[in-house]
Order: C-alpha cells, then sequence, then structure tokens
C-alpha cells in the first residue's frame, strides 16, 4: 500500500552571501577564525518540525500564505532538499510536477522533449511511446509537434507540459499551484483532465489557494504559516481556520481546539 | 506563543515495508550509470543544439582543430627546428586528447548550475549530468580524430596502423578520469564561485606547460621533474598521444601515475560526493 510519512522534519537553508568566497574561508583559516564564523552565517529555518502521516487515497492540500513553506515542502518530499533533522519515509514513487516539462529546452521538437522528460521521469522507451498519442491528442498541438518549442506561444508550451505530465502513471502525486493554463476551452478541458489525473494518483499533496480546487479535490488539508504545520485535519475544518487567519486572527486563535499534526 | 511541536519518533505500522527517502552517493554513481539511455541522449542533444542551423554542424570543432594544428604546427616546426612530418603528427595526436581534457575542465565547472532547473525539481542520480558531460566530449573527440587521420595520412601515413588501437584502453581510462574530474570541480565550484575564474586561468597555462607543443625530452633537470614526471595531465594525456603515434606503447611509468590518478582522484571526489551530496541543492 502506498504511504508517505514525515517524521519531524526540518530543513534549513543557508543563505551563501559573502562568505561564499574561497578567498574568505582559506583566509580565516589561515587566521584561525574559521570555526567562529558559524555565529554570522544566516540560515532560513524553512520547515520546523513536520509530522504527518498519509496513506493510500488521501489527497493533502497545503494551506497558507506565500512563504509559508508549502513549495518548500512539496520540494523536500520530492527528495530535492534533504532534511537537517528528520526523516521521511516511503513506499511507492514520487511523481513531482513542478514545472510540467522537466529539462525542456527550446530548440528541441516537442517530440525530442517529452522523450527527455519521460526518461528523466523514468519512464521506458516503451511507456513513452504509449503515452504519445495521447499527448499529441490532448495537446492539440498538431504539426507544431515537430517544430522546436521556441517556435511556440506561452500557451502552447504550457499545453504540451500539461498534456505531458497528466498523461503520466502517477504514485505520490506532488503539485504546485498553477499547473495548467492557456485559453478558456483548453482550461475546460484541462480542468477534467486534471481531476482524473488526481483520482488515479495513489497519494496526493497539493499547495493551492483556490478553495474551491481545494474543496473538490481534497480529503485532508493542512495548514502552514512560517514553516510550521499549525494543524492538519478535515478540508472545511482547515479552511476556516485558514479564514480567521487570513482576518487577522492570529495563530492562537486559528490552531484552537486543532489537531496536532502527528 | 505556545506552538513547538514536539519531536516525537513515528511509531506506527504499515503492512508493507517503507524506505527511506534519500539517495547516497554510491546509488547515485552506480544507479546514475545504468541509465546509459538517459545520459546518452542528453549528452547527444547537447551536441546537436550546438551546431542546429549551422552548415557543418558539429565538423566546426573539427575546422577549428585543423586551423591550430596547421597554424601553429608550422610556427612551431620552424621554431624547434623539426620536420613537419615529425611535428604535425605529434602536435595533433597531442591536441585531439588535450581538447577533451580541457573542455571536459572548463564545463564541469557549471556541470550542477546547468543542471539547476532539474535538480530544483526532482531526486535524481545528479551523475547523470556529469556522464553526460563526459559523453558529449566522447563525441567531439571522435569527430576531431577525423583532423588526426588526415594530418597523418598526408604527413605521416606509417604512422598509421591497427596498433594505433592501443590507444583504446588509454580513451578510457582518460574518460574515468574525466568522470572524476568533473564531479569534482562541478561540485567545489558550485560552492564557491571563484573557482570557475581560477579554473580557467589554470587550464590556460597548462595548456603551455604540459609537453603539448614541445617534446618532453625538451627538458631537463628540475623542470623536467616538475612540469613533465609530476604532472598528472602529462601522464593521462601520454597514455592516449603515444599509441595515436605509430602505436607506440606507452611509458610504463605513465601507465602507472594514471592508475594512480584514476584511483587517488575517485578517492578524494567519492568522499566529498558522499559527504555533500545532499548539498548539492542547497548551494544552486
Amino acid at each position: 500500500m502506498t504511504s508517505l510519512v514525515l517524521d519531524n522534519v526540518c530543513v534549513d537553508f543557508p543563505i551563501y552571501g559573502i562568505q561564499r568566497s574561497l578567498r574568505r574561508v582559506l583566509f580565516d583559516r589561515a587566521t584561525g577564525a574559521f570555526v567562529q564564523h558559524d555565529r554570522d552565517r544566516v540560515t532560513v529555518k524553512a520547515l520546523r518540525n513536520i509530522s504527518f502521516t498519509l496513506r493510500e487515497g488521501d489527497r493533502l492540500a497545503l494551506v497558507g500564505h506565500n512563504g509559508a513553506g508549502k513549495s518548500t515542502l512539496l520540494r523536500t518530499i520530492a527528495g530535492v532538499y534533504q532534511p537537517v533533522q528528520g526523516r521521511i519515509l516511503i513506499n511507492g514513487t514520487v511523481t513531482p510536477l513542478f514545472d510540467v516539462l522537466p529539462g525542456i529546452d527550446p530548440e528541441d521538437t516537442a517530440y525530442e522533449n517529452i522523450r527527455t522528460a519521460g526518461m528523466l521521469f523514468g519512464l521506458s522507451p516503451a511507456e513513452i511511446e504509449r503515452i504519445m498519442p495521447d499527448v499529441e491528442e490532448f495537446s492539440e498541438l498538431g504539426e507544431y509537434m515537430g517544430l522546436p518549442v521556441r517556435t511556440y506561444s506561452t500557451g502552447m508550451t504550457m499545453r504540451l507540459g500539461f498534456a505531458f505530465a497528466t498523461a503520466m502513471e502517477p504514485g505520490i502525486l506532488l503539485l504546485d499551484e498553477g499547473i495548467g493554463a492557456g485559453d478558456a476551452r483548453f482550461l475546460e478541458r484541462a480542468a477534467k483532465r486534471l481531476e482524473d489525473f488526481i483520482g488515479r494518483s495513489r497519494i496526493v499533496v497539493f499547495a493551492s489557494h483556490s478553495n474551491a480546487l481545494v474543496q473538490k479535490m481534497c480529503n485532508k488539508a493542512a495548514l502552514m504559516q512560517g514553516g510550521r504545520m499549525l494543524a492538519i485535519g478535515g478540508v472545511q475544518d482547515i479552511l476556516e481556520r485558514y479564514d480567521v487567519l487570513v482576518r487577522g486572527g492570529g495563530v492562537g486563535a486559528a490552531i484552537e481546539g486543532a489537531a496536532v499534526p502527528a | 506563543m505556545q506552538l513547538e511541536v514536539k519531536a516525537r519518533p513515528w511509531t506506527g505500522s504499515f503492512e508493507d515495508p517503507v524506505r527511506l527517502h534519500l539517495m547516497t552517493a554510491r546509488e547515485d554513481l552506480v544507479g546514475g550509470l545504468r541509465r546509459y539511455d538517459l545520459w546518452g541522449r542528453l549528452g547527444w542533444l547537447e551536441i546537436k543544439r550546438r551546431y542546429r542551423r549551422t552548415m557543418v554542424g558539429p565538423f566546426w570543432a573539427c575546422i577549428s582543430l585543423l586551423l591550430f594544428v596547421i597554424v601553429i604546427g608550422s610556427v612551431g616546426s620552424g621554431l624547434l627546428s623539426k620536420q613537419s612530418a615529425e611535428y604535425l603528427p605529434f602536435l595533433v595526436a597531442g591536441m585531439v586528447v588535450w581538447v577533451m581534457l580541457q573542455s571536459t575542465m572548463l564545463e564541469s565547472v557549471n556541470v550542477f548550475v546547468a543542471g539547476s532547473s532539474l535538480i530544483r525539481q526532482m531526486n535524481f542520480e545528479y551523475s547523470v549530468l556529469v556522464y553526460s558531460l563526459v559523453w558529449r566530449n566522447v563525441i567531439v573527440f571522435a569527430h576531431n580524430l577525423l583532423v588526426y587521420l588526415l594530418i597523418l595520412l598526408i604527413f605521416a601515413p606509417g604512422k598509421l596502423g591497427f596498433a594505433n588501437l592501443l590507444a583504446l584502453p588509454g580513451l578510457i581510462i582518460m574518460a574515468v578520469n574525466c568522470a572524476w574530474i568533473s564531479l569534482l570541480l562541478g561540485m567545489v565550484s558550485l560552492r564557491f564561485r571563484d573557482l570557475q575564474q581560477l579554473v580557467m586561468s589554470i587550464v590556460q597555462v597548462s595548456m603551455f606547460v604540459t609537453p603539448l607543443f614541445w617534446p618532453p625530452d625538451g627538458l631537463e633537470g628540475l623542470r623536467r621533474v616538475f612540469f613533465v614526471e609530476l604532472n598528472p595531465l602529462y601522464h593521462l594525456l601520454t597514455i592516449v598521444r603515444d599509441p595515436l603515434l605509430g602505436g607506440k606503447l606507452p611509458a610504463a611509468n605513465s601507465c602507472i601515475a594514471a592508475t594512480l590518478i584514476t584511483i587517488a582522484g575517485w578517492a578524494l571526489t567519492y568522499a566529498l560526493f558522499a559527504k555533500y551530496r545532499k548539498r548539492i541543492p542547497y548551494w544552486l
């Protein structure tokens, strides 16, 4: 059974500024001040003590202000950032969708880009060939598929990326908001396809500012603020708490009586 | 604010085993090597891209090398009072190898920066980026061999033969070395951005101090020890260049040196990669 466990996960981002220079480190080493410099090393505590457990069928929405740590949490689950503390336990494959077409190169054609991206996601050549007609059909790029991506409009590139991403068989799906765009007609088709795609996933973690989407897609939600997970629970309950937080009710009011994340 | 969430180890259980979500340096290097279809493709696409919309494509590298060898070759054979028939083959055999070493070093300082969008997107074998860099330089090397063949056919057809294939083991050793050089330089210069400039000047200088334009026997005493015997680039160069010049077996000391360099280089790189692999995304 697919599962995802975060156990007391913390992530710090070191901010490299002047001390990024080799000269400074060598100089400091030579002057014996190397160890002392830790105190003016700036780190941002991006995630603090995040713990939760998701089982097959769980669809978790992450809500919170910009900079609350939603994207960092998604990238940490994706394995991009290793936690400085705590651990992540996983059963299943992770499908991260942040940039829809990873490794995209404007000089390559759509076919070439799909093959590269497919390989990056670990698809076999046979699997890539299998999804190709689906991508061709859904993106409606027609003859453009054989042209370099640099000749595409922004909307066309988006369509290609979206068509590719949603053609895959997702395991533990990590979605950042803002996936999918295009003209109105495409948006309508995209919404249906996205729903279907999320439905096929074993577990979904989804960062979004759209309450409507969250209510429709998710069965759980978590409220994030300042790198902490303040509360986790039912979608309606968490959205109401977020509302309190947005209206300036303060963190205390927002988490009053909430289930402690575990 | 009473917000500290206490650290509690996870004690739940599942029927199926869960695994820790992280990749070790060994998994990265070995697993990355197995994804030859991916790094093969990435390396190849990069070559294609570089020359897209040009008329002669990757042969531009050959043309500039040919020009270089002919011009420097005629100046050099005059300066060193050597026959063109002797000097040009020596120069071209050295240059095809040098170009591979040089461009590997110059490109490796950017290997992780160039892959940053991928590194920020997913957890994959970072070594794939390194292998694809080495692979595309092998492809360029193969193109440049045409220049080598041309010059040898014109100036010293007698030095061509099946024995020249002895360069192949040397080439493999060099590619293995290019991989650690690329990984090491990529990692260190990602953390310390000054290194890019430093590597550039070192590469530039070493082109002249390594016996590439002049025969190693031209130096004597301490200078020879320093610039020839103790120069790792010389030994890597020699194990490929010597067989390319009439199927000569490279000197035993160069073979031993190249082996030692390979072991020491990989040992150092592996140790650093094992320790700092997980920091790479934070350094971007």
